[in-house]
């Protein structure tokens, strides 16, 4: 094996040997800083069609200015936006009792 | 020099042998598993983790909705209130503190949130028909966790609904 290749070989293997060790870390932090469960892009947890379909959400274009005058039109508009923010969050309201992990749900 | 570092290494080894039998024995006997409630475990294993899986898909799901929602709220409505009516010298401290328990809330739901699943992922890898004792523990644990996270959604919620009382009273006062 002349130099040039044996040099090349070298660096294929500290190339490799790198991406590898750096992956790991990522995948190391990526798991214990917890974004893991907060993924849905990971395999088994993507949403469905209908479900991104339903995402969309005429209320998320509002925003208050910050430079914004406050006034009671202004505030009567801030409300109705945020009423209905509410409405839907009140849709996830028992979203995480403890009926979700009872008995008879896991089928003890 | 030799023999008192060897009768040292003894010692903590001991030590760490007594308490890891200690705890041990706590999570095995830390609860009041009937016979038949084992069987069960063991028998419905298979139907148990199919179910576990889908709570976490589905709680993968809900977490993002919420999670949307607050990050709306806080970003759209609640900051930008603060923030302009700084801008027409009206203050409301209680507006503010609102802000920051809103923030507080968030920020405790992410990591109740996470600390959640991480156990759920634990007891979804367990193996319910060889461990049904160590298995029931993780599952009261994880009730435990995911209780939090309910309490969390409730606080929002609430911060929330007092955000409108308040901006509605600061209506009212213009």
């Amino acid at each position: 094996m002349s130099s040039g290749a044996r040099n090349l070989l070298i660096l294929g293997i500290l190339s490799a040997a790198i991406a590898l060790t750096t992956t790991g870390i990522s995948l190391a932090v990526y798991h214990n800083s917890g974004d893991i469960y907060l993924d849905r892009s990971r395999p088994g947890f993507l949403p469905d069609e209908d479900e991104i379909e339903s995402d969309k959400n005429e209320n998320d274009d509002y925003k208050l200015s910050e430079n914004a005058i406050i006034t009671a039109e202004v505030l009567d508009e801030y409300l109705k936006y945020l009423t209905q923010e509410a409405e839907n969050i009140d849709l996830y309201k028992d979203s995480f009792s403890s009926d979700g992990l009872s008995d008879s749900r896991l089928g003890l | 020099m030799k023999k008192f570092l060897a009768n040292i290494t003894l010692v903590v080894a001991a030590l760490l042998a007594v308490s890891a039998n200690f705890n041990t024995a706590k999570a095995e006997t830390n609860t009041d598993l009937t016979t038949e409630q084992i069987n069960s475990i063991k028998k419905n294993c298979a139907i148990i983790k199919d179910n576990l899986k889908s709570i976490q898909y589905e709680d993968s799901r809900v977490r993002v909705h919420l999670g949307r929602y607050y990050d709306i709220i806080q970003s759209n409505f609640i900051t930008p209130l603060n923030v302009a009516l700084v801008g027409n010298n009206i203050s409301n401290i209680n507006l503010i503190e609102n802000q920051t328990n809103f923030v507080t809330a968030r920020s405790k739901f992410a990591s109740d949130y996470i600390a959640y699943q991480k156990g759920l992922e634990e007891l979804v890898s367990l193996d319910c028909a060889a461990e049904p004792t160590r298995f029931h523990n993780k599952l009261t644990s994880v009730r435990e966790k995911r209780a939090k996270v309910n309490s969390d959604t409730t606080k929002i919620q609430d911060l929330t609904n007092k955000q409108i009382d308040l901006v509605t009273k600061l209506k009212e006062s213009l």
